[in-house]
């Protein structure tokens, strides 16, 4: 029982950091309809540029995060600019910038390997201070990831709900010529998802790359997670896109306790595609009216 | 000249595994990445038969082919409820579970550890050994293979496909099954596959899964991608210039350990470019849409 009440906790902790992959993937399909493999990539470089930052340039944790952030914010919008633009003002189709994507994800993942080499890298810290809640122990780190990952979350999904402008994504993602019609910026608001989809890879490479050191093909793993759990939880709702990480962390975390983690990726796709046989709508689905279905 | 002679041998399993992907990405217009899971599961259920239950040569062959074919129908059934980035993506889980499967089922196929000593193939008393007879051997595959395919693309079959993948409702609208003739594009184009994994495993003697990884599927997709695809000049052109492509940047001189980087580097820009200016390919009939 104390076992499973601690694998739940870890489970949460990465439900948190999951989530916010997930919804960064989730806002760049949900409003620029592109699949966007190149998320995987980005997550690299932000965990290289927080090493970068905390080992050599010998800045605080919580410095370096904080300038991560905000400079994968920067190369999302560069992604938008030089990348998705270009493509959606060709038309081009959702194939082709798919493969496009997924180029940039190979020759990123790439760049980075040739700079600082394949091995593993990992942040020089203290050990961890163990904190005890009844019969759960978390590391303050995991304490941390958990509580920004709420807060980011929350209050993302506060402004999705309530301003105009993120409102409009949805409907981006529907009609994306209405856009200036509604007198928004069309290209101003792509690259507005691209920084805020990026951002959020960044904060869990930052804390994952603190927690468990980063290397240049882990890329994939994680756009796999933030996929998988867009498409598990309903690609249509922000609820789905976090039901879906916290749902896909806690099963890996118990499958690693019931068989091992080498079976880990089976149980992912495995629920990918019972999810996609039996209720291709995602775990949660919005109210829709009967004209839209 | 060895080399060179493994080179031809490579492009010769590289072909058939180009070609029949082609029926299901060029003709069908779904790009799947699970290519090397089918290439995969060819060869491991090859070198089982051989090795395990000692099956004469060719009826391994048959029987993986089969095998192959039949996994392709299970999984394709479910990948072909979905079109476009979903159809991928439930490919590439589909890839994902057999690299684990092949990877973690330790009491099958040995896991991480490989399957090594796989006999090599014997014809008419003379063992294939040397490069030379690989290479002819991999010359007579091909000239097996390659009509066979090319037939397929030449008949009502090819061409139904064709009409589906450029418009799926007007050709149901004519009678034609669209889920059926998928599934029977992606089943055969795995059987194909598997009989490259044969031949694959019957020439380094060796299999372990890491050669049919979610890399080697998106390698053999790319294949296509910059060939071109849904006609037979594509594929050729896209098997040549991406397996000669590290071969020509080793000669430049650059150390090991940043070719390989390199050449990803390359194929990745080539890629995002060729969309961008040409999303058919170099010399391909069908525009990724």
């Amino acid at each position: 029982m104390n076992l499973l009440l601690q694998l739940l906790a870890n489970g949460l902790v990465y439900g948190a950091l999951y989530a916010m992959l997930a919804v960064g993937f989730g806002l760049v399909w949900r409003s620029l309809r592109v699949f966007h493999l190149a998320y995987g990539g980005l997550f690299v470089v932000s965990g290289y540029l927080f090493h970068m930052l905390t080992v050599w340039a010998a800045l605080p944790p919580w410095a370096a995060g904080g300038l991560t952030v905000v400079a994968s914010a920067g190369l999302g919008w560069l992604i938008e600019f030089a990348l998705y633009r270009p493509f959606y003002r060709r038309h081009a189709g959702s194939g082709a910038v798919l493969i496009a994507s997924l180029g940039v994800l190979v020759v990123l993942e790439n760049v980075v390997a040739l700079i600082f080499g394949n091995e593993l890298k990992t942040v020089p810290r203290e050990m961890a201070t163990m904190i005890q809640f009844g019969n759960v122990r978390l590391t303050s780190l995991q304490l941390w990831g958990l509580v920004i990952g709420v807060v980011s979350v929350a209050f993302l999904w506060v402004l999705v709900r309530r301003l105009r402008t993120f409102k409009a994504l949805w409907a981006m993602g529907d009609q994306p010529e209405l856009i200036p019609v509604l007198g928004l910026p069309l290209y101003r608001l792509r690259a507005l998802v691209l920084a805020i989809g990026t951002a959020m890879a960044a904060i869990p490479a930052c804390v994952l790359t603190l927690d468990i050191g980063i290397d240049p093909f882990v890329g994939m793993s994680y756009l796999l997670i933030a996929a998988v759990a867009v498409l598990a939880g309903g690609v249509d709702s922000y609820r789905g896109w976090v039901t879906g990480g916290v749902t896909l962390a806690i099963l890996q975390s118990l499958v690693v306790w019931k068989f091992s983690a080498r079976w880990m990726d089976l149980v992912t796709f495995g629920l990918l595609v019972a999810m996609l046989v039996f209720r291709p709508q995602g775990l949660v689905q919005n109210t829709k009216r009967i004209e839209e279905t | 000249m060895n080399y060179a002679l493994h080179l031809l041998v490579m492009i010769g399993i590289y072909l058939p595994l180009a070609y029949s992907l082609n029926l299901t990405v060029g003709f069908s217009g779904l790009l799947s990445v699970a290519h090397a899971a089918f290439y995969g599961i060819g060869a491991y259920a090859f070198t089982l038969l051989l090795t395990g239950a000692h099956f004469h040569p060719l009826l391994a062959l048959a029987a993986a082919v089969l095998l192959t074919g039949l996994i392709a129908l299970g999984s394709g059934t479910i990948s072909l409820r979905f079109r476009g980035d979903l159809f991928l993506f439930v490919t590439l889980g589909f890839q994902m579970i057999v690299f684990v499967i092949l990877y973690n089922w330790v009491d099958l196929t040995r896991g991480p550890y490989g399957i090594p000593g796989i006999p090599r193939p014997v014809f008419f008393g003379t063992v294939v050994r040397t490069p030379m007879q690989y290479a002819g051997l991999a010359v007579v595959m091909n000239a097996i293979l390659l009509p066979m395919i090319f037939a397929l693309y030449r008949s009502p079959f090819g061409k139904t496909l064709k009409a589906l993948r450029e418009n799926e409702t007007a050709a149901a609208a004519l009678g034609i099954n669209p889920k059926r003739l998928f599934l029977q594009a992606f089943a055969l184009s795995a059987a194909f596959a598997a009989v490259s994994g044969a031949f694959y495993a019957s020439y380094v003697t060796y299999i372990d899964p890491t050669s049919f990884t979610l890399k080697e599927s998106i390698f053999i997709a790319a294949i296509l991608l910059l060939g071109g695809s849904g006609n037979r000049v594509g594929p050729l052109i896209g098997v040549v210039v991406m397996l000669l492509l590290p071969e020509g940047l080793r000669f430049v001189g650059l150390p090991d350990a940043m070719a390989y980087n390199l050449r990803e580097i390359i194929y990745g820009l080539l890629l995002v470019v060729l969309m961008y200016l040409r999303p058919q390919g170099i010399a391909g009939e069908y525009r990724m849409a």
